[in-house]
């Protein structure tokens, strides 16, 4: 199973181009899509759930046309959106059981059984006969991602889905999600890079609507090996730093900033070298495309 | 602070669409009605202020039209109010963005107040365009300026201080109290609606309270007061006075504007400034989780199958449905409409077909009726707002990203809203219903006909309204914008309402409109049903295509640029979707053509222009022939046949005429039906046809030899006419399934005159043709017009008719039955008139019951008179009193006026296409929809027996226009109506006494009151007039029975008598209103003859009004009484300027043993009483409770509520 999405562009009719030519190729597995608000994450995602159309470009599953075959895409679909509401007056198992209609399960004891068990995985069996008004954010979110893994998909699309988790129900989600990762291809945005580290075989750094690197996590963090440099300084020397060096994060400690460096060589002997990870990756390229790399002499 | 808050919320404020929006609206509706009252659209026909109007003298800028206008329309738009000041405090939660203002340095008071005040503001920058959109019609070159006075702007400004700022301040207050409080957007709106309804009920309630003062303090809209102060207010009056302040509007202004203070301190008091959250959940309880800790595994999930055919598809749909549904019946919004459709159908349901007062029979069309009348705007708005709900409730609550990335077509997602709609409606109807047939239960009528509410509610008016829930659902798809949707409706419905006023009545290009279906107890819905399905299925195959639209443009996900939806639509555009619109747009197509056939080429159509047009034509061409000189018919036999289940008719006459001039006749102008093919037509003497003019329905013979003085000749004529297919509409049908009533009236002949009727009245309209101004009638001094009576010259005939009808139908026409018999499966009846008649009779057949009985004379020279009541099976209620009222009415007539001439008297029922009973000689239909079902409660004290008023005054007819039969000039109708009328109120007096008469003559005095202030031409006084209604009937009313007083009953027909007997048959020149006038002064007194020219000659009114009534105990044990009063008579010219005049009249003083002059009189007298008069002092012996001056309003007087007053104790 692959997803192959080919020069994808849009622009909106307020002029904002959310997205550049974009293409990924994207397996079986779990694919994250890191970037910061803003980035086009969300327009992309839209536009692979059928949700939007793109002004040039292409996306295929396997042989199925993503921007044309709609109704079949649906079908093998799985979407939790960024942002969504629930009908306030009814209970979680009845609009569960309502989607369930709606994703083309008929069979009334298959949609009972299936339903139960979502609600059971989810862990709102309990309140399944309460009204989805008095839930919870993180019950909502959990609500979104039972409907979404209704009807075995193929594809499944997660936009931020673990916003408002609490730690243990973010990790429940994840480890449901790589597990889930292993048979079809989920795509899950995010801005935390953490997430994306922990589960994902293969990812994509978008901003400003293009794709400023893709590929596996590990592979990309040892790309960066020996590029990056921290050191302790003064807050009121950060200026000072930034106009000298491509500073790629600063982190308060202890009252000192600690910054990080992206530079080929070591800018002085006050820097020491540290590993890269994954955030490294991250902010390098999300700074690259903003601030003029300015190359230390 | 206060103010820059105030400022900052009406800059943030006018940033939004809404105001705009709001502004534009109203602008639009004051330009619209403004402007067709100025003649500027249409025909004029609307008239908001029951002034206004083409042809009316109330100037449309008058400043009576314009302060009702401004402030109607300001009253009826709260909604927007509720709109604005509802958002106020809203908008902040909406936003979230309260907590930011909570946290800083502002007190409460600066917060609330500066909201409030910006708020304000915004209304009134709003309202202002009710001047504005007023103010622009009135500059627009189509007006037409005779409608038009000079613009004072004080005019305009006037109405917006006494009634839009205090009632927006009113109203404000209410929506702020709302929406500070409550906080849910929701909740106000509904408010804005219900207000309006809560308004107009109270108002309905309170229209039946005695105390008017009562009744116009408690209006919040202040608007009772200003009707009363201006209800007789005459033309003269309106175009010249602003409506004043007087001390009831001032105080009705100062209460309600204390309420709206008052509301305002409990908001601040009951608002709280702190943080909270979202507070639509502040009630509900969160749920606290324990968290299990449990793994989630995907293996636990089990496999399902998807199946995505036929099947699935409507699994889906049934549940999208019921999801739908549940969302509809659940909202507030729902909830709170149904509620208020049903309050103000019950206020309704009280009332039901109510006449003079007086309840009918609940029958269930009459509920429906009711139903469909007081719900219908509450369906529209309904169907407005859910389809409106319906397309955006997944986008409300966010859930749509996930809605629409499953699995589902999109016709099932657009077929499950519109059903949810359709299912509300039928749970509405249901409520309806359930209401309708408890009303009915409570009335204790109990033939529940459930088959005609289905058929009425489920049949006609549920297809209605699925289309303009399709139109609904297809504006908001298209436009993809709420507001604009809302709009966008608001503006549909608006363009309804411009049809009408345009008189566009074409159903084919109209969208959603059908003919009117009028259901009948007897003729049930008749030829209706017919074009009435074919215009529904007509529309429906427009609204399967306007659905395929809305399905092509279905939004699905967040694409919102048109061009792309565009593309997207493209994609959709199937081969199968193409397949379906093509089938209907060719069953649109030729269902279309099918009518277009059947209404514009098998029948005529004509637009109101049309018709217009060809009435100038034919008065252009042949008015030339207006006085030329025509036989009058002898002798009339008729042969007809009915035939009502095709609802065609063929007919042959025979017919004598006459030259009753001294002159010769050598051109005959003879008109006829266009409608009805003439098989043959032929007279006993050589001519030549030298004009045949098909169009307009005339032929002018020239007769080779003249025709001489008391020469006569036959006409010999046959018929056709033949129902064809259906018509654009069709309400007045004369031949009918069952109810068929045709009259000469409707022209079944061809008869010889130019017909002046067909002639435009309205001057305007005239003037706009080029044609000169018209008077209503013509002089009484017009020698020529006194040789034509109202039903023209063709009087005293002897008549004779066959008419043969279906086998299971009785056919009547005037006359004795004197054969009556079936042959080849039909019904034949042979009618002979016993005495001469007018050439006026009707053909009427149906399916009736009869009840027979007989009037025994106990005069030896008047025959016996049979009486025959044939009525409708089911409408029994009233046939005995009828029959009880002909027995009364032909033993005080033939007493006190003349013999009865004809054999029996008849009352025959038809259906209620038309409401009114009219007499012809001896046969008297009746509609159904008068006095049949009247359900007359003689221990009310406010019912008026009026099937035996309505039935007392027809068979008074039999002497008032069949003996006496005046000449068509000025004063023709007093001669007729307004003696039948007289005729009538005796019978009643005998039947009721004095004292029930007051509450008939009470109608029949405001109705006087309010036609002469809606008078379009002139007022004429009695014995001028011009076939004013108001004037012959009500008018006459009063006056007659005022002359009666004065003059004593019985001389008055002793007068009466001896008229009859001079003028009852006779030939041309008929008589007038002078004549008897004549009769009526010699009878009169010297010392009363001032009464004739008050009552009859001018137009005068009283202002009797007693200030205050005292007594006190004589030492004899009498009572002593004191009454001030003053007294003023007044005159008015015909446009109702008035003067005052000097008089010393007679007018009755009473003293009363109960309240309001009732109980028994302990002194009833006239007095002579001058406007000197002040005091008059009377002895009694009992306690006095009640005096007064013209106690039982027998002289006209606007204000006659104030002639009595009750006694105050003794100091």
């Amino acid at each position: 199973m692959k997803l192959s999405i080919k020069n994808l562009s849009k622009t909106y009719a307020n002029g904002t181009q959310a997205l550049k030519n974009v293409s990924l190729e994207i397996a079986t597995g779990m694919f994250g899509l890191l970037g910061p608000n803003g980035a086009g994450k969300s327009t992309l995602m839209r536009t692979i759930a059928t949700l939007q159309d793109a002004d040039s470009g292409s996306i295929f599953l396997d042989n199925l046309d993503v921007l044309r075959q709609k109704d079949e895409v649906r079908k093998v679909l799985g979407y939790l959106p960024q942002e969504f509401g629930v009908y306030p007056k009814i209970s979680a198992e009845t609009l569960l059981d309502h989607f369930a209609v709606l994703k083309g399960i008929s069979n009334s004891k298959e949609r009972k059984a299936v339903v139960e068990a979502l609600l059971q995985q989810t862990n709102l069996w309990e309140h399944r006969k309460k009204n989805l008004g008095g839930y919870s954010g993180g019950m909502k979110q959990r609500f979104g991602i039972a409907q979404a893994l209704l009807g075995n998909p193929h594809l499944i699309i997660v936009d931020e889905p673990t916003a408002g988790l609490d730690p243990a129900e973010r990790n429940r989600f994840h480890n449901l999600l790589s597990e889930i990762g292993e048979h079809v291809i989920v795509i899950l945005s995010t801005h935390i890079v953490e997430d994306v580290s922990d589960l994902c075989s293969n990812m994509a750094i978008i901003n400003k609507g293009e794709v400023l690197a893709a590929g596996n996590p590990l592979e990309l963090v040892a790309e960066m090996k020996g590029q990056i440099w921290q050191k302790l300084i003064n807050k009121t020397e950060l200026a000072d730093y930034q106009n000298n060096l491509y500073v790629i994060s600063t982190r308060l400690h202890a009252g000192k900033l600690n910054i990080r460096v992206n530079s080929d060589l070591r800018p002085d002997a006050s820097f020491t070298s540290v590993e890269p990870n994954l955030e490294d990756v991250y902010f390098s390229n999300i700074t690259n495309s903003t601030v003029t790399k300015i190359v230390s002499a | 602070m206060l103010l820059s808050i105030a400022l900052f919320e009406v800059r943030s404020r006018l940033r939004e669409f809404s105001p705009y929006i709001f502004w534009f609206i109203l602008a639009a509706i004051s330009f619209l009605a403004m402007l067709s009252m100025a003649g500027g659209i249409g025909d004029g026909v609307i008239s908001v202020t029951g002034g206004g109007g083409e042809g009316s003298k109330v100037l449309a800028n008058s400043p009576y039209n314009l302060h009702f206008i401004i402030s109607y329309i300001a009253c009826f738009s709260t909604s927007i109010i509720a709109a604005i000041m509802g958002r106020t405090v809203y908008k902040d939660y909406e936003a979230e963005i309260h907590t930011l203002y909570f946290t800083k340095p502002i007190t409460k008071f600066q917060y609330l107040g500066g909201r409030y005040i910006g708020s304000f503001i915004l209304s009134l920058i709003v309202f202002s365009g009710i001047i504005v959109g007023t103010f622009i019609a009135t500059q627009m070159p189509t007006v037409n300026m005779d409608t038009l006075g000079a613009n004072h702007i004080s005019y305009y400004l006037y109405p917006f201080l006494v009634n839009v700022i205090p009632n927006l301040f009113f109203s404000s207050s209410i929506f702020f109290m709302l929406g500070a409080l409550t906080r849910n957007s929701s909740i106000t709106n509904i408010g804005g609606v219900l207000f309006v309804v809560l308004y107009m009920v109270a108002t309905d309630m309170t229209r039946d309270l005695d105390s008017k003062t009562l009744a116009s303090l408690i209006d919040p809209l202040g608007m009772s007061a200003q009707g009363d102060l201006t209800e007789y207010w005459t033309s003269a009056e309106k175009n010249t006075l602003l409506v004043p302040f007087s001390s009831m509007i001032m105080y009705n202004r100062m209460i309600w504007m204390s309420i709206g203070i008052a509301l305002l301190l409990f908001t601040y008091l009951k608002f709280n400034f702190v943080f909270q959250l979202n507070t639509n959940n502040k009630s509900k309880k969160k749920i606290i989780e324990n968290i299990v800790s449990q793994n989630i595994s995907v293996s636990d999930i089990p496999q399902t199958h998807q199946a995505y055919g036929l099947k699935s598809a409507l699994l889906q749909l049934i549940a999208l449905t019921k999801l739908e549904f549940s969302s509809v019946v659940k909202s507030i919004q729902f909830r709170a409409i149904v509620a208020c459709g049903l309050i103000m159908l019950f206020v309704n349901l009280i009332h039901v077909g109510e006449m003079y007062g007086t309840n009918i029979y609940p029958v269930t069309y009459a509920i429906i009726r009711t139903v469909i009348s007081s719900f219908g705007l509450f369906f529209i708005i309904m169907i407005a707002v859910f389809s409106g709900e319906a397309i955006w409730r997944e986008r409300t609550v966010k859930i749509n990203q996930i809605y629409d990335a499953l699995p589902m077509p999109n016709w099932v997602s657009f077929l499950s809203k519109l059903f949810a709609i359709f299912f509300m409606n039928i749970v509405v109807f249901i409520f309806l219903m359930i209401g309708g047939i408890l009303t009915q239960q409570s009335k204790g009528y109990t033939h529940f006909e459930i088959g005609l509410y289905l058929q009425y509610l489920m049949g006609f008016q549920l297809l209605s309204f699925l289309l303009i829930a399709v139109v609904g659902m297809f504006i908001q798809t298209l436009v993809n914008n709420r507001y604009l949707g809302n709009f966008l409706m608001v503006l549909y419905f608006m363009l309804n309402i411009l049809y009408s006023m345009m008189g566009w009545n074409n159903h084919l290009f109209l969208i959603n409109s059908s003919p009117d279906v009028v259901y009948s107890d007897m003729n049930k819905f008749g030829h209706f049903t017919e074009s009435f399905l074919w215009f529904k299925m007509y529309w429906l195959f427009f609204a399967l295509l306007l659905c395929v639209v809305s399905y092509l443009y279905w939004i699905r996900g967040t694409e919102a640029n048109f061009k792309i939806r565009s593309l997207i639509a493209k994609s959709r555009f199937s081969k199968p979707v193409l397949a379906f619109s093509a089938v209907c747009s060719l069953l649109f197509f030729s269902t279309g053509c099918y009518i277009y056939y059947n209404t514009h080429v098998l029948n005529k159509y004509a637009t109101e222009a049309e018709n217009e047009k060809q009435s100038v034509d034919l008065e252009k061409t042949y008015e030339k022939y207006e006085h030329l000189l025509s036989p009058s018919a002898t002798d009339v036999k008729i042969d007809i046949n009915l035939f009502p289940q095709e609802r065609n008719y063929d007919a042959s006459e025979k017919v004598w005429y006459v030259n009753t001039y001294n002159k010769p006749l050598d051109t005959l102008f003879l008109n006829y039906s266009t409608d009805e093919k003439i098989n043959s037509l032929s007279i006993n003497k050589n001519n030549k046809i030298v004009l045949n003019d098909t169009v307009n329905g005339i032929q002018l013979l020239k007769l080779d030899q003249p025709l001489m003085p008391g020469d006569s000749f036959l006409l010999s004529c046959s018929i056709e006419y033949k129902t064809k297919g259906f018509l654009n509409d069709d309400k007045f049908s004369r031949i009918n399934f069952n109810g068929t009533f045709l009259s000469t009236e409707s022209g079944i002949f061809p008869s010889f005159g130019y017909p002046d009727e067909s002639e435009i009245e309205n001057d305007d309209t005239r003037k706009k043709n080029g044609l000169a101004s018209k008077e209503r009638m013509p002089s009484i001094n017009d020698f020529l017009a006194l040789h034509t009576g109202l039903l023209g010259h063709d009087a005293w005939v002897r008549f004779e008719a066959t008419v043969s009808t279906s086998d299971d139908q009785i056919a009547i026409a005037p006359g004795t039955l004197v054969k009556d018999w079936k042959e080849n499966g039909r019904h034949y009846f042979h009618y002979k008139m016993d005495a001469p008649m007018l050439n006026f009779y009707a053909f009427l057949s149906a399916n009736y019951e009869i009840k027979k009985d007989e009037w025994k004379s106990t005069d030896s020279s008047q025959h016996n008179v049979a009486i025959e009541v044939y009525y409708h099976k089911g409408h029994e209620y009233n046939v005995s009193t009828m029959v009880n009222a002909i027995k009364k009415s032909l033993d005080y007539y033939t007493v006190n006026f003349s013999h009865y001439p004809y054999k029996q008297v008849r009352i025959v029922e038809f259906p209620r296409y038309a409401s009114f009973a009219q007499s012809f000689a001896s046969t008297i239909p009746f509609s159904e929809g008068i006095g049949f079902i009247a359900k007359v409660d003689s221990t009310d004290e406010k019912d008026v027996d009026y099937p035996l008023y309505v039935t007392a005054h027809e068979v008074g007819h039999q002497w008032w226009a069949h003996q006496v039969y005046g000449a068509k000039v000025q004063g023709c109708t007093m001669t007729d109506e307004t003696m039948a009328q007289y005729s009538a109120l005796m019978i009643m007096k005998k039947e009721f006494g004095k004292e029930q008469m007051k509450k008939f003559l009470k109608y029949e005095m405001n109705n006087y009151l309010q036609g002469r202030a809606e008078e379009k031409k002139k007022e004429m006084p009695l014995y001028l007039v011009e076939n004013q209604q108001y004037i012959h009937y009500n008018k006459g009313s009063v006056a007659m029975y005022a002359l009666q007083d004065y003059i004593g009953e019985d001389s008055l027909n002793a007068a009466l008598r001896k008229y009859i007997q001079k003028v009852a048959y006779q030939k041309p020149p008929y008589t007038t209103s002078l004549e008897m006038l004549s009769y009526i002064e010699k009878a009169t007194p010297d010392s009363l003859k001032y009464i004739i020219e008050d009552l009859f000659k001018t137009i005068t009114l009283y202002e009797n009004k007693v200030n205050d009534v005292t007594y006190k105990k004589l030492d004899n044990g009498k009572y002593e009484i004191t009454l001030n009063f003053e007294s003023k008579k007044l005159r008015a010219d015909s446009l109702g300027n008035e003067k005052e005049i000097l008089f010393n009249d007679w007018i009755d003083v009473g003293v009363f043993t109960e309240k309001d002059a009732k109980g028994k009189e302990l002194y009833f007298k006239k007095h002579k009483i001058s406007a000197n008069t002040k005091e008059i002092k009377v002895v009694v012996d009992k306690i006095p409770v009640s005096a007064g001056i013209d106690p039982y309003n027998k002289l006209i007087d606007r204000h006659p509520d104030d002639n009595v007053k009750t006694i105050e104790k003794p100091l």
